[in-house]
């Protein structure tokens, strides 16, 4: 059975933006006179605020819009018609691309001995905006320059009123093409989108099963990510044409098919929009990639991701990255509508740099590590004389090698453009022509799509749970449905793969959004063999298994003293019984309020009724509830007045898997207040982290002085007698030396007492916070 | 046959036993509401025997809640499933506001 092809939007089909009626309160009188002509038909004879007043009813009622529309002019109706085409908004570079080849832009160009300028012979624009007929986008203020003709340099970003949308025909494909080559080339394999899909699909799988994906602070997948993301799903690569970091390629675009969501720094698959998308015909898909590429803010073309082109502005939808991409996609749709021909990349730069060049800002480059089509023979193109040559080849060397990597290496990569060789081994020799598939992508709405079998039998599964595909048979649907489903072999590329089933990929796609039917549906139907009894078996196995274990979040448990009160609650709210005492409400019913009940939020705070004492009692300064309880019997060991932290009950715990962060972890969540130091350190200790203490006998001389004790301490002739110090003042004896010590200070004119005279404890924080170390010396401990 | 009716009888009583000491079935006192909770469930309460008694993935089980339900320690469900699927299990997890 062949689906009838879809109808696929313009590439850059982009919606106006609604009209802000602020934008008459910045009008002057004479300004908002023009725009009552156009939309009511007289501006005189009213004052400002009545003008102002009629423009906005006209702009609300269709048959006004429409009379406005009819009395446009043949070539201000033909720009119009431009915009319609695009939806309504276009890039200011297309736009102007596109107009000047309608013949509706014409450059008049200035030479002279000193330089050259060019103006437009008559430009509709700026015409249109004065009346409101097109709209200025609120993100066209983007710098530029004003060294460079207004030729060259883009349009504001303008979007045709939305009120006049309906009453413009769409203007047919813009007349611009390339002359094709007359000598079929040597054509290199063209990606499948069969492959492409499965790419995704194992990029995607990857993404669900690790649940998340940490993003950098600013939304790129950092290189840890990234590598761990190349390690887990090795991609094949095409040597000619090397992709930089192919599995980031396939997360931007997953990312801007929405199939990846991001919330902050944290990226994770959206199963329901993987499902959404496994029903979309081939082109359709396609249509999605190449529009994903055309946004994806985080790949560069050439260079990969975490690069930057040089402008701050790169990453902005109007900047140069995006604005680049949309002009290549403008030519692309240019060329979609000539018969599978191919063409040469050096024409097609040069007329497209004829074209486009643009001098009011600085445009893209692919750096150096990206693919080199060797645009440029002479690389000291930056030493010739300034003039047109220079201009040519720094723009060949720079934007013109970005073109080539973006469409050669990245279209390519995604099937929407086959690359050949027009010479075979020449290294400038590189052509190219649109699949049928980019075709229908870029030539959209005029080209149709390619046909395709909805229901092709591309698989034979086999009893070993091996599943042969054959790419050239199937859809991108069916393509991404079997790699959701089977592993692939890590590398491996061609039409005909081997794939397996196993419990693993099977639970994968069950956990990505697909249902047990759906899997074994999925193969049934495709499969040229009848599935085979031991897969059909297991298939059945590995699914009962997952839905006999069930892990339920977001939940709002309610517990009951009794199984009548439970019942109760029941008979007169939403919820499930669980067991006698328990009632389960799902998220969406989940505000309940019951009088008295202990709350407890298990994602924000838990309730903090402990109080902790030096010897381990916890005293509760309430109830405990479910997970107080619960938590206490594994770390506390239960006396007559509560609970008390020992030893054993940590050690206990700690054999029982609990890790000591965890058990520190919850006895924050419960506390309401600090841990007393003595029983942090404790719980340190039982938790064998502690710092070796030494406990003995000493003699010690105090020294209350310290002149004096710096004396006695550096003294050359007390060193026999002196072991060492515990403190600023306190110097220890040697037992044996006592006599000898205290004759040679009586000596010394020194009083010696037979009692010591400790000092207070420490109290102040300052002096908690040092450490005794095992030299005497004291050092800070944490500042 | 009695012998057998007795040792069966008698395993069945060490297992509950076990899963009592290990996992045992709360009692509140008081209403409770516990907001943001996960749960774990299985379909064969045996199962809960073997999974509270791996210390791997004994400190996600707080307690029962039923016979083949226990109560997963605040924040941690996602934890959780991922130790499971460590372990070789491969769990269903439903996300806030599927249906029970």
């Amino acid at each position: 059975m062949s689906a009838s092809p879809p109808d696929l939007p313009h590439i850059l089909t982009r919606p106006p933006q609604p009209f802000d009626p602020k934008v008459l309160d910045g009008l002057r009188s004479p300004e908002v006179s023009k725009v009552a002509t156009f939309w009511v038909g007289r501006g005189s004879g009213l004052s400002k605020n009545e003008r102002v007043g009629a423009v906005l009813k006209a702009m609300k009622d269709d048959a006004a819009a429409e009379r406005a529309a009819r009395s446009l002019g043949r070539v201000d109706r033909e720009t119009l018609a431009a915009y319609r085409r695009y939806g309504g908004t276009v890039n200011g570079t297309v736009i102007r691309l596109d107009l000047q080849a309608r013949g509706v832009l014409e450059v008049v160009e200035h030479v002279s001995t000193y330089y050259r300028s060019s103006h437009w012979r008559h430009n509709p624009l700026a015409g249109l905006a004065e009346r409101l007929a097109l709209v200025r986008n609120r993100r066209s203020s983007y710098w530029s320059p004003g060294y460079s003709s207004e030729t060259e340099k883009p349009f504001p970003l303008y979007s045709l009123h939305p009120a006049l949308l309906r009453h413009i025909e769409p203007a047919g494909p813009a007349p611009w093409s390339v002359p094709a080559l007359k000598a079929a080339p040597q054509p290199e394999p063209v990606r499948l989108p069969a492959e492409v899909a499965l790419d995704l699909a194992r990029v995607f799988a990857y993404v669900t099963t690790r649940g998340q994906v940490r993003l950098n602070k600013s939304g790129e997948l950092g290189t840890p990510a990234l590598r761990s993301l190349a390690k887990a799903v090795p991609l094949a690569e095409e040597p000619g044409y090397p992709l930089p970091e192919v599995q980031a390629l396939y997360f931007e675009v997953l990312r801007e098919t929405r199939l990846i969501l991001v919330d902050d720094t944290d990226a994770y698959a959206d199963p329901d929009a993987a499902t959404r998308l496994s029903t979309l015909a081939t082109a359709q898909q396609m249509h999605a990639w190449a529009r994903a590429w055309l946004h994806a803010r985080y790949w560069g073309d050439g260079t990969g991701i975490g690069s930057s082109e040089g402008y701050s502005y790169s990453h902005d939808e109007e900047g140069d990255r995006a604005a680049a991409r949309q002009v290549l996609a403008w030519a692309l749709s240019g060329l979609a509508h000539a018969e599978d021909e191919w063409f040469g990349l050096s024409d097609f730069l040069t007329e497209l740099y004829a074209l486009a060049r643009d001098r009011s800002y600085g445009g893209v480059g692919a750096g150096a590590g990206s693919w080199d089509p060797g645009l440029v023979e002479e690389r000291g193109w930056h030493k010739l004389p300034p003039g047109e040559e220079r201009e040519r080849l720094g723009w060949l060397d720079r934007s013109g090698r970005w073109y080539a990597n973006a469409l050669m290496v990245t279209l390519g990569h995604l099937g929407l453009v086959q690359r050949g060789r027009s010479q075979p081994g020449a290294r400038t020799a590189d052509c190219f022509r649109l699949t049928p598939w980019g075709q229908a992508v870029f030539g959209a709405p005029e080209v149709e799509p390619p046909d395709e079998e909805a229901e092709a039998k591309f698989l034979v599964v086999q009893p070993n749970f091996d599943v042969v595909a054959y790419l050239d048979r199937v859809s991108a649907a069916g393509a991404g449905t079997l790699g959701r489903l089977a592993e692939a072999e890590a590398t491996a590329s061609g039409r005909v793969r081997t794939f397996h089933v196993s419990q693993a990929s099977v639970y994968q796609a069950t956990e990505s959004g697909m249902t047990p039917t759906e899997v074994t549906e999925f193969l049934r139907r495709h499969s040229q063999n009848d599935l085979p009894a031991n897969v059909v078996r297991s298939l059945s196995d590995w699914f009962a298994r997952r839905e006999s274990l069930i892990v339920r979040a977001g939940l709002t448990v309610l517990a009951f003293p009794s199984p009548a009160a439970r019942d109760d609650y029941l008979s007169r709210h939403k919820g499930s019984a669980c067991g006698e005492r328990f009632a389960l409400v799902a998220a969406p019913d989940a505000r309940v309020a019951l009088a008295n009940a202990l709350v407890s939020n298990h994602r924000e705070r838990l309730r903090q009724t402990l109080v902790a004492d030096e010897h381990g009692r916890l005293r509760a300064t309430g109830p405990a509830d479910l997970v107080q309880e619960a938590r206490l019997r594994r770390l506390a060991e239960r006396t007559s007045d509560g609970w008390r932290l020992t030893g054993a009950s940590i050690r206990r715990a700690l054999d029982q898997g609990c890790r000591p962060g965890l058990l520190s972890a919850w006895l924050e969540d419960h506390l309401a207040g600090p841990l007393p130091p003595l029983l942090e350190r404790a719980l340190d200790a039982w938790m064998g982290k502690a710092s070796p203490l030494e406990l003995g006998e000493l003699t010690l001389l105090h020294v209350g002085d310290l002149r004096d004790f710096h004396a006695l301490a550096g003294s050359e002739r007390l060193r026999p007698f002196l072991q060492g110090s515990v403190g600023p003042g306190w110097l220890v004896v040697p037992r044996q030396a006592v006599k000898e010590l205290s004759g040679v200070l009586k000596e010394l004119g020194f009083t010696v007492a037979r009692e010591l005279t400790p000092g207070p404890l420490p109290t102040e924080e300052s002096e908690l916070l040092t450490e005794v170390t095992p030299g005497g010396r004291r050092k800070r401990s944490r500042d | 046959m009695p012998r057998k009716a007795n040792s069966a009888s008698a395993a069945a009583r060490s297992a509950a036993a076990l899963l009592d000491e290990v996992l045992p079935l709360a009692e509140p006192a008081a209403v409770e509401v516990h907001h943001h909770a996960a749960v774990l469930e299985v379909s064969d309460p045996a199962q809960l025997v073997e999974l509270a008694a791996d210390s791997t993935l004994r400190p996600f089980l707080l307690c029962r809640l039923a016979a083949n339900v226990a109560l997963v320690d605040p924040g941690r469900a996602g934890q959780l499933a991922e130790a499971l699927r460590n372990r070789g299990h491969t769990p269903k997890v439903l996300s806030p506001g599927e249906p029970l």
